[in-house]
């Protein structure tokens, strides 16, 4: 048991080190995906593919559930949003019933 | 009968002092007196034509007077009544532009009022729908149906531009 602690404390120091050498670009560019159910392996990966070819670069995800958005998804890059979620459909149908 | 030349001449005497005393003391001073009587009576006739002819010129004046104290009346009357009718078609202007300003006042008052209304009216309704919507969305959409969303918009996302 002790030993597997100390290579369980390796481990986390190698890993540390390995994390340490490795430059921000090397994650590629994270995007924050919210989704009121966490999104499927089959649909993040879907998302990693279409976001990487139309911005050119290496994608990571970070998922986050928000039940707030009601439905749907909202991307959040750099200081950039991709928001089709119910929830601001929603709003922007506010909008326009009070722009009417 | 005999005639004495010594009474005749006296005679003849007698009656040229007679004569001349007559023509001294009677007939000159009454011929005077007449002279003067008749140059008064034509003063005082030529002082009542000029006298006549005076009041006729003053009667002419008067008239004339009369006739221009008319016209300069008629002409101040006149302007009197042009100034009234400019003051009474200024004061009508300004109670109508006093009026139309006040009805438009009202009027933007009352399309204010509409306005507000109608914004709060729309507010109410615009709540009342996404309220509802979200409520009911909240509460009936499945995992299945989440899911389905999301694939729907992972294949929307696909095909916009996006940088």
């Amino acid at each position: 048991m002790p030993q597997a602690v100390s290579d369980l404390k390796k481990l986390g120091q190698r890993f540390l080190q390995f994390i340490q050498t490795k430059k921000p670009e090397d994650f590629g560019l994270i995007v924050r995906v919210e989704s009121v159910i966490p999104l499927t392996k089959d649909q993040q990966s879907k998302l990693i593919k279409i976001l990487s070819q139309k911005l050119k670069t290496k994608v990571t995800i970070e998922n986050q559930v928000n039940k707030a958005i009601i439905g749907g998804i909202r991307i959040k890059y750099q200081d950039k949003l991709i928001d089709v979620s119910i929830k601001t459909k929603l709003d922007r149908l506010e909008e326009s019933l009070l722009n009417e | 009968m005999e005639i004495r030349i010594g009474q005749l001449i006296f005679q003849v005497v007698n009656f040229a002092i007679l004569l001349f005393l007559l023509n001294k003391f009677l007939y000159r001073p009454i011929l005077r007196i007449l002279e003067e009587r008749a140059a008064r009576i034509k003063e005082g006739l030529e002082a009542a034509e000029k006298s006549i002819a005076e009041k006729a010129k003053l009667e002419e004046k008067k008239k004339k007077m009369l006739v221009d104290a008319e016209k300069q009346s008629n002409v101040i009357l006149q302007q009197a009544q042009d100034r009234a009718k400019k003051v009474e078609k200024e004061i009508v202007a300004q109670a109508k532009k006093e009026a139309e300003k006040l009805v438009q006042k009202e009027q933007r008052l009352l399309l204010a009022k509409i306005d507000q209304d109608r914004s709060k009216l729309q507010r109410q309704v615009a709540d009342l729908v996404v309220d509802t919507t979200q409520a009911v969305l909240e509460k009936s959409l499945t995992q299945k149906e989440q899911k389905a969303i999301i694939n729907r918009q992972i294949a929307y996302i696909k095909n916009v531009k996006i940088n």
